[in-house]
């Protein structure tokens, strides 16, 4: 039996808790595009709100609401700044609770920095990454660089130059979660289960 | 091995992928599939409800 008509769910992932983030905006940003799609369902996932302990790693700490919300994607939405050339370490850690959640789905990034460069370093700094747990990364990406002047201090978008980018970003990305959803579901991996 | 059932909705799931992992601790080590350097996995999703789910190849 198959259920067709269910909506997308495509989260977006807030992948930073350090006080003063700009990638917040960003992020309510990206979740109101998502939400604007007809058949597709969004939740904006704070990793500062994850209780996962430092203390451990991996699937051990699972927490089960992320969990729950990782089975339920069909793709995922990664706002990540770029620190110090890399991502957030507490990012990795909270990517890392989880596994079978994310085999065979669709994953983009949205780079943000202070700097010229829009996070291009934290997003190629993440495909292996993803690769290894399971992740499909699309070829597009959205870039914010200078974030500091992209919002205004209520945190409403300044420069309209970004809504085309995300538009583009977000087709891309629900062209593969719907193909990937199809190919998880009803296509079998060849060969006899061992 | 049998067909997996979905622990969610009962439905039968899909085999999609196979992931090699890596053993966490020492009871983990007997699992290791010499052959192929790792714990061996079968991905499955749920054509009614979407559940995912893995399970260690055994033998």
């Amino acid at each position: 039996m198959t259920a067709p008509d269910r909506p997308l769910f495509i989260p977006v992932i807030l992948g930073t808790v350090r006080r003063g983030r700009m990638s917040e905006p960003v992020a309510r940003l990206v979740a109101g595009e998502i939400a604007r799609r007809p058949g597709i369902e969004t939740a904006l996932i704070d990793i500062a709100t994850i209780p996962l302990p430092t203390n451990d790693a991996g699937e051990a700490i699972k927490d089960p609401t992320f969990a729950a919300q990782m089975t339920r994607a069909d793709a995922l939405v990664i706002i990540s700044p770029e620190y110090n050339h890399g991502y957030s370490g507490l990012l990795k850690h909270a990517l890392d609770s989880c596994l079978s959640e994310y085999v065979h789905k669709a994953v983009g990034v949205v780079g943000v920095s202070a700097g010229p460069f829009g996070g291009t370093r934290t997003i190629e700094n993440l495909l292996p990454v993803f690769r290894e747990l399971g992740l499909v990364a699309i070829f597009w990406d959205v870039n914010f660089s200078m974030v500091q002047n992209a919002f205004d201090e209520t945190g409403v978008l300044k420069d309209a130059a970004y809504l085309p980018r995300i538009d583009k970003f977000l087709r891309e990305l629900v062209w593969m979660a719907k193909t990937l959803r199809h190919g998880r579901e009803h296509i079998a991996l060849e060969g006899q289960p061992t | 091995m049998t067909p997996l059932l979905c622990p969610r909705c009962g439905n039968p799931m899909n085999r999609h992928a196979e992931k090699l992992v890596a053993p966490i601790d020492a009871s983990d080590a007997a699992a290791v599939d010499p052959a192929l350097g790792g714990i061996l996995e079968e991905v499955y999703a749920c054509p009614r409800c979407g559940m995912c789910s893995m399970r260690r190849v055994v033998g």
